[in-house]
């Protein structure tokens, strides 16, 4: 366990379900203190992702370095010792829940199968400990109650206090929010960026990238089983270079967005995993492919000449050739990416029929 | 009560009571009062619980015996409620028609999607002819291709069967089409297309709209007026650009605040400290009151009516804007 390695490193990580690439070639560090969000689409890899990550899946390659140890090598006590570190938070806690466990019997529970204390006194001011820094007030009065009895917000803060009660370093938080009332969201946004300011490392799944810019240090986009685009929140939300991030900002409902205009949407579906195109894999939905894109299978690169070059990586060989255009002086049709203005690429409307 | 011309679909002091197992009352829907015109798209906008998904069930003549509902409906002039089930039976899909959230899930899976889409034509008046026309112009409506009509469920993705769901609720042109949170287990993308798919055919048949959702941004960006539900109230009422720019109602204002905004992304989101009340569980007072930062004296008490605030076309239930004593008659 060296000083210095990320809390957790997925490195060219593989996820398969027979022929289907869920996961394909992606790796993402999260630092302790630091709140990666991972957005895409259903079936982006996203949450096959993180199911590696804390050895529910089985990678088909790949390693996952949890403090610098590989979680995919590890067999035996090592691994569940490594296990305890890692703790996923899953989306839905009415389903997550047990409905005939008590609050105490839910938050104890990580503690019996881990044997962390033999004293139940002890175990008990633990799960005390971890529902009180999970936001729950006056945690002593709440013991005893069943799911049925809480809200939805509760309910997800007795979820992430059964997460939190192991002292974990890395927490994966898969759509935390979705299920919940709006009016319940921001608290247990704020939560988990109290977590991270705490020193965890936290990977929320996502697919609302409005959220995770405002909680995030760092967002990765993913498109059928692969990271497109990475980057510091304010730089991807405002200067967004792969089209399909684009696509996905442009879908954001807006309320302010007049009646008349229509609906930015991108056609089609994603891709078949079991048959991925040629070349990149969001071609047959991008409007602004070329020839090249067909053949091309374009690298995470960086997006930046300037310092901040290693913050923002986008996988997209047109920006790459926008880019090459401008570091020759030869801006031309190309929009020139430099102090912010970055090159926007179309994407198209639908307009008729599309499958 | 209400100050709203007589629109398409017409609901005035609707109720909703549901007997439940042990023999008591839930109250469940009160005093709900909304008109919609021919082609016009009204929102109904609240958390769990609120009564929305009631309101539309009560619409459709779909809650069982054990439901007593309450008040007026008509579509174009006529009174439904009350009718017998086979008037309900005879209007459900050629006059008012639903989509629900599950309904990408609830297709037939051994039947294809061309003949389900003709079974659903079947059911409206004056059909027979032309149905096949018909399936594939709806199939274009929400743009899904002629050769979508070949295939079966399990070969369109989920976003595909929304659309599809929403062909059917409209081949039979109804007056009325009601959408409880038709896009909330789909990712953006796909519900920029759902979205699209649903305002394309209403305009195309002139349908009314309800659309029942807790997302502000969905319906700010599909509605022309949307009425705020609070514990089976509706607790404002107004244009979407003045429930977003100049709510009236605490509630409103606080769930503008925490909705996320791409204009604003850097916004600090609001949360609404407690829990929305219990479905149907009677209250003193306002109904808000308990989570509401602006409450004051009469607020724990008296319950608000709901009563039009700048102009007409925006109503609140709310305290701030008309103090008890101005309303007594």
């Amino acid at each position: 366990m060296s000083e210095d390695a990320p809390a957790l490193a997925i490195d060219r990580l593989d996820v398969r379900y027979g022929a289907r690439k869920a996961v394909d070639d992606v790796s993402v560090t999260v630092r302790g203190g630091e709140l990666v969000a991972v957005v895409g689409e259903s079936g982006c890899g996203k949450t096959s992702t993180a199911m590696a990550a804390v050895g529910l899946v089985r990678p088909a390659a790949g390693s996952i370095r949890v403090n610098g140890v590989d979680l995919v090598a590890t067999r035996g006590r090592r691994r569940r010792e490594l296990l305890r570190s890692i703790q996923l938070i899953c989306q839905d806690p009415y389903e997550a829940l047990d409905p005939r466990f008590t609050v105490e019997d839910v938050v104890s529970e990580p503690l019996l199968v881990h044997r962390v204390t033999t004293s139940g006194a002890e175990r008990r001011r633990l799960v005390v400990a971890a529902l009180e820094r999970a936001g729950i007030p006056s945690a002593d009065s709440y013991l005893g109650r069943y799911p049925h009895q809480l809200s939805g917000g509760q309910l997800q803060r007795v979820a992430i206090a059964s997460a939190i009660v192991l002292e974990p370093e890395v927490l994966i938080a898969d759509e935390p929010v979705s299920m919940l009332d709006v009016s319940m969201r921001a608290g247990v946004l704020r939560l988990f960026a109290d977590l991270r300011d705490a020193g965890i490392a936290i990977v929320m799944i996502t697919h609302d990238l409005i959220t995770a810019a405002q909680y995030a240090d760092r967002v990765v986009v993913m498109y059928a089983g692969r990271v497109v685009e990475e980057g510091r929140p304010d730089v991807v939300l405002s200067s967004p270079l792969h089209p399909y991030t684009q696509a996905l900002l442009a879908a954001v409902p807006d309320p302010e967005r007049s009646r008349d205009t229509a609906r930015p949407a991108l056609p089609g579906e994603p891709p078949d995993l079991a048959a991925l195109p040629p070349g990149c894999r969001f071609r047959p939905r991008c409007a602004a492919a070329i020839d090249a894109c067909a053949t091309i299978d374009p690298e995470l690169a960086p997006a930046g000449q300037r310092a901040s070059r290693d913050l923002h990586r986008v996988a997209c060989i047109r920006v790459e050739a926008a880019r090459s255009e401008t570091a020759s002086g030869r801006a031309g049709a190309a929009p020139a990416e430099a102090d912010g203005t970055r090159p926007r690429l179309p994407v198209r409307s639908t307009e008729g029929p599309v499958s | 009560m209400s100050t709203t011309t007589t629109g398409c679909l017409d609901v005035r002091g609707l109720d909703v009571t549901l007997r439940s197992g042990e023999g008591r009352d839930l109250h469940l829907v009160r005093d709900v009062t909304f008109s919609v015109g021919s082609g016009e798209r009204f929102g109904l906008i609240g958390e769990s619980g609120c009564g929305k998904t009631t309101t539309l069930m009560s619409l459709m003549g779909l809650l069982g015996a054990d439901a007593t509902v309450g008040g007026e409906v008509r579509i174009d002039g006529t009174e439904i409620l009350g009718s017998g089930e086979r008037d309900v039976r005879r209007r459900r899909w050629s006059e008012i028609a639903v989509v629900f959230q599950g309904a990408m899930n609830s297709l037939n899976p051994v039947v294809t999607i061309g003949r389900q889409i003709a079974e659903a034509a079947r059911r409206g008046a004056g059909s027979g002819s032309g149905v096949r026309e018909r399936v594939h112009r709806v199939l274009e409506l929400v743009g899904l291709r002629a050769e979508v009509a070949r295939r079966y469920p399990h070969e369109l993705s989920g976003g595909m069967r929304q659309r599809v769901a929403i062909a059917m609720a409209v081949v039979c042109e109804p007056r009325v089409l009601l959408a409880d949170e038709p896009t909330t287990a789909l990712d953006v993308i796909v519900q920029a297309q759902v979205l699209t798919a649903l305002e394309n055919a209403c305009a195309e048949t002139g349908a009314a709209l309800v659309l029942v959702s807790h997302d502000m941004g969905v319906i700010g960006e599909v509605c022309d007026r949307a009425a705020v539900m609070y514990g089976g109230e509706i607790v404002e009422t107004g244009r979407i650009e003045t429930l977003l720019h100049e709510p009236a109602h605490p509630y409103t204002r606080l769930l503008v605040d925490a909705s996320p905004r791409l204009s604003d992304p850097g916004r600090e989101l609001a949360s609404i400290p407690g829990a929305p009340p219990r479905p149907g569980v009677d209250h003193a007072g306002c109904g808000f009151a308990p989570r509401c930062p602006d409450r004051f004296e009469p607020c724990g008490s008296h319950g608000p009516a709901l009563l039009p605030v700048a102009t007409a076309l925006q109503q609140a239930r709310c305290h701030l804007h008309h103090p008890p004593a101005e309303e007594a008659p």
